[in-house]
């Protein structure tokens, strides 16, 4: 076989080098797709490098209006505060953090300055029902986005991030709670159905001598049967101050309100007093700390009161009637004029153990007994019957809860407002003295005819009777009694029609008379009215809804952030750094421990902690060196103007303001437990009723020795009376008049304008991450 | 066409093909190792995300272990192992376990505790040559988290 020249000479080659061809270009194609890959790779990893380089620029200009949107000097805090609109913030806050430049550096990304911040939306924040919002504070809490653009040039392209972050401006104190120095709405659960005896646990403060000694009699314990206190354990009374400022103590705004609930039950509180003259209140000579003044509550008593008493004067210490041996037994009261220049006596005791007819001076030594006065068996008044039954001892109990302080020197109890119906209970003992042959009581009798009045004949020949000034006078207005001495239920009658006979513990000043007061007649200094009960507007502002899909309009719709822990809440607050920030409504899964809050005014931010959990509070003093020892309870003529409580106060009272006030709320009805002595500019909150009876909501660790200064408010269901009083029984005091706890509130709570604290939430929103060329605004 | 001719042609054939099947070997490594580098980007992305996740104070915590751990297999790590008990599918997680058999991670940070920033840095590290340890390459992402200030 040979080969043979062929004409397709050549042709191996040229296809050998065609197939050559083909694949080079193959391998360019291939290398050209890979080199895009390649690219591209390029490009994600400088987006993501940029991308997470841009969201920390973000962050670190969120983390900085952060920290100035509350600070008061701050151009920002009066931008977020502002009426809403598109507008651009001002970016002069803002200095990139030093890690962020570094980062910058390092990454050679060239950080663009200035951010661009802009108020995307805002739309104004609800109120739950009840809540009546006044006109000029409407809009100013409200929710809204704020628009964040950051720009960054990284390898000859421009990165810009824009971000919406929601925020909320929220009011740092509770409305319409917060004008109340005390809110407890469940209270007239803690008296029973009897209101009176062994179960009303209200009415369980000792009181002897114009005193309440820390221990009981054990005479009277025994004519107090099952009475709630203990023999042997000591009980301090719980003393809610009048401001010791003269204008406060003049404001029905800012005297700090009280409310006794709920709206439809009535709660009694025995006023203390007995026949101690006026003088026996004043100051000792020797020293100016000692005092032997009365504790007595019948200051509290007006003569509108009494139908047939003189309204244009006071009350005087009077002589009612006499002894066996030519003496008068005296009281407060009045001489009430009758017909022919007669005389009836009336006069007023409360509670006390001076009054306890076994143990009391007041019928010893007299011709007359109680039942003289208050009549026995069906024929006496309700409670007077229910005393009989349980034991006279109950005489010598006063209220443990003091609503309007103690005794004025001079003048009369301060404006403070008291919502429920909260009657005053104490006896009136009525004496007719006609012009000879001695007198007589006026015995309680209901049944009695009305113009039955009394005749007495005198040496066979004379007859005088007993002829009120007024033909419409009743024999019923003049008798003793027990005023507010009947259960009366306010299912039954309106607050306006409540029955002749009781006593509301509240003055209408300017009716010049005592009346019940409802939510309808609250108004506080803010503008804020209540259209529902006040015990429904606790609920409502506290309520979180059980369906994930609503949203509450009360605190629920106002929550800035949540913490999954105590500790994690303390670390945002700044506790480690000295400092205790809350600005604004936070949610903290409980526990929480708080440890002493010693760092000044400026060093905290105002706000609402709102705790899933238990709480224990330590002290919060806000930098001010309190010696709670020189806190002692003074006559009021001692306090109110003057004395060292009046100067601490003084001082407290414009550098303490909403901006630093913190309210604490036990959200599910858990204890709140304070183990610091002194808590200054606070409010505490636990509205969630668990039990269904009364528990321990707010209380007192047995480790508090030092004396007691609150300074805010309390809302709860229950006080759990006397188990307070014991805490505070376990205290050693070292005053003189009247050991207990110093209880004031502080008028920033109900200032005119309520502070507000803005939000920023981290979750962000509408997230745009665009490239261009630099310089040029073309996004890719 | 002599014997010769074609010998000359499958040589010069031969020649010309050698660079361009070392050209397609590079091309198919390189394809290969842009996927690691891929895989390795989504990683680092993925545990830079969950850091930014947790609360400030678990987040320092957490990097602070790992960051103590050095260099270790991203099949240790917590995040791609709860990944992967969630695969059912035997082949599946054998094919990830396969595929990131050579990962390596290695986390750094600073913190500066007074402003409460913490910069958060987290390498991934992959093989071009899975039997080459020298080839070893790496992604790097770098990234501040603020905790939370109130003010």
């Amino acid at each position: 076989m040979r080969f043979q020249p062929h004409n397709k000479k050549g042709n191996v080659t040229i296809i050998l080098l065609g197939l050559i061809s083909v694949m080079l270009i193959m391998v360019m194609a291939l290398s050209k797709r890979m080199t895009g890959h390649t690219q591209l790779l390029t490009l994600s990893d400088y987006t993501q490098i940029t991308r997470y380089f841009l969201e920390s620029y973000a962050g670190d200009v969120l983390q900085q209006i952060n920290m100035n949107v509350n600070e008061p000097d701050s151009e920002l805090y009066d931008a977020f505060r502002g009426s809403p609109g598109n507008k651009k913030l001002s970016t002069k806050f803002y200095d990139p953090a030093e890690m962020l430049k570094r980062l910058g550096d390092e990454l050679k990304i060239e950080l663009q300055l200035p951010p661009e911040i802009v108020f995307s939306r805002s739309e104004e924040l609800g109120y739950p029902a009840g809540f009546d919002c006044p006109n000029e504070l409407k809009g100013q809490e409200k929710k809204g986005l704020l628009e964040i653009v950051c720009r960054a040039k990284f390898h000859g392209r421009q990165y810009s991030l824009r971000v919406q972050y929601p925020f909320t401006v929220v009011m740092r104190l509770t409305p319409v709670l917060k004008d109340f120095m005390l809110f407890v709405d469940k209270i007239a659960a803690e008296q029973g159905r009897d209101k009176i005896g062994p179960n009303d646990h209200l009415n369980i403060m000792f009181t002897k001598d114009g005193k309440h000694p820390e221990e009981v009699d054990n005479d009277v314990l025994s004519l107090a049967g099952n009475i709630r206190i203990k023999s042997g354990f000591k009980y301090r009374p719980f003393i809610l101050l009048p401001p010791l400022d003269e204008k406060e103590y003049n404001s029905s705004e800012l005297s700090g309100k009280v409310f006794l609930g709920p709206s439809d039950e009535a709660v009694y509180l025995n006023l203390a007093g007995d026949t101690r003259e006026a003088s026996a209140d004043a100051a000792a000579t020797t020293s100016s700390d000692e005092y032997a003044a009365s504790v007595g509550e019948m200051f509290l008593v007006s003569p509108e009161t009494l139908k047939v008493a003189d309204s244009n004067k006071d009350f005087d210490f009077v002589p009612v009637f006499m002894n066996k041996s030519g003496g008068f037994v005296r009281m407060i009261g009045q001489d009430v004029m009758l017909k022919h220049n007669h005389i009836a006596k009336l006069g007023l005791l409360g509670f006390s153990n001076e009054v306890v007819p076994e143990t009391g001076e007041i019928f010893k030594d007299t011709a007359y007994l109680a039942e003289d006065f208050f009549n026995k068996s069906n024929g006496a008044g309700e409670f007077w019957q229910k005393l009989e039954g349980f034991g006279h001892g109950f005489m010598a109990f006063s209220s443990g809860l003091k609503l309007m302080g103690i005794k004025p020197e001079v003048g009369g109890h301060s404006r403070r407002q008291i919502f429920g119906n909260v009657l005053g209970r104490f006896f009136v003992l009525t004496f007719w003295w006609p012009p000879s042959g001695g007198g007589e009581p006026l015995k309680y009798d209901e049944t009695r005819s009305p113009s039955d009045f009394p005749k007495r004949e005198v040496y066979g020949s004379v007859t005088y009777s007993f002829q009120p000034l007024l033909d419409s006078q009743k024999y019923q207005d003049f008798m003793s009694r027990m005023v507010s001495g009947k259960n009366w239920n306010p299912r039954s009658s309106s607050a306006d029609s409540l029955p002749d006979g009781f006593m509301p513990i509240n003055a209408d000043y300017s009716k010049a008379s005592k009346r019940i007061f409802t939510n309808i007649d609250f108004k506080a200094n803010d503008g804020f009215a209540a259209r529902a009960k006040l015990e429904e507007l606790g609920q409502n502002w506290f309520l979180v809804e059980n369906d994930p899909k609503k949203i509450g309009r009360g605190i629920e719709s106002r929550v800035g952030k949540t913490y999954m822990s105590g500790e994690e809440f303390l670390e945002a607050a700044g506790v480690k750094q000295d400092k205790f920030k809350v600005n604004g409504v936070v949610y903290v899964k409980g526990p929480l421990k708080l440890p002493p809050l010693k760092m000044s005014n400026d060093k905290i931010g105002g706000g609402v902690v709102l705790v899933d959990g238990p709480i224990t509070i330590d002290n919060i003093t806000r930098g001010y060196d309190i010696d709670t020892t020189q806190f002692k309870l003074g006559p009021a003529g001692n306090m109110l103007g003057r004395g060292p409580a009046y100067d601490f106060y003084k001082k407290i009272k414009t550098e303490i303001t909403q901006e630093s006030f913190l309210t604490f709320v036990s959200l599910r009805g858990d204890p709140i437990t304070i183990r610091g002595e002194a808590l200054i500019g606070v409010h505490l909150v636990c509205l969630n009723d668990q039990n269904g009876v009364p528990y321990d909501q707010i209380m007192w660790s047995s480790g508090v020795r030092k004396e007691i200064v609150f300074i805010g408010g309390i809302a709860c269901n229950y006080l759990n009376l006397p188990k307070r009083l014991e805490e505070f029984g376990s205290i050693k005091s070292s005053c003189n008049l009247l050991r207990a706890p110093f209880f004031l509130y502080h008028s920033a709570m109900a200032a005119e304008k309520p502070a507000l604290a803005v939000q920023m939430m981290e979750n962000m929103r509408g997230y745009l991450l665009t490239a261009g060329k630099a310089g040029s605004d073309e996004d890719e | 066409m002599s014997m010769i001719e074609l010998l000359v042609g499958v040589t010069i054939f031969g020649l010309a093909m050698l660079p361009l099947t070392w050209m397609g070997t590079s091309q198919t490594r390189g394809a290969y190792s842009v996927g690691k580098h891929m895989m390795a980007g989504q990683l680092a992305a993925s545990f830079v995300d969950s850091l930014l996740g947790l609360p400030y104070k678990t987040c320092l915590e957490k990097i602070d272990k790992l960051s103590d751990r050095g260099k270790i297999r991203v099949l240790d790590a917590e995040e791609l192992q709860n990944t992967l008990k969630t695969i059912t599918e035997a082949g599946i997680q054998k094919d990830m376990e396969t595929s990131f058999r050579y990962f390596r991670c290695q986390y750094g940070y600073t913190n500066n505790d007074s402003k409460r920033i913490l910069r958060l840095d987290i390498e991934v590290f992959y093989r071009v040559e899975e039997s080459d340890e020298k080839s070893e390459q790496s992604v790097k992402l770098s990234v501040l988290k603020f905790g939370e200030r109130n003010g």
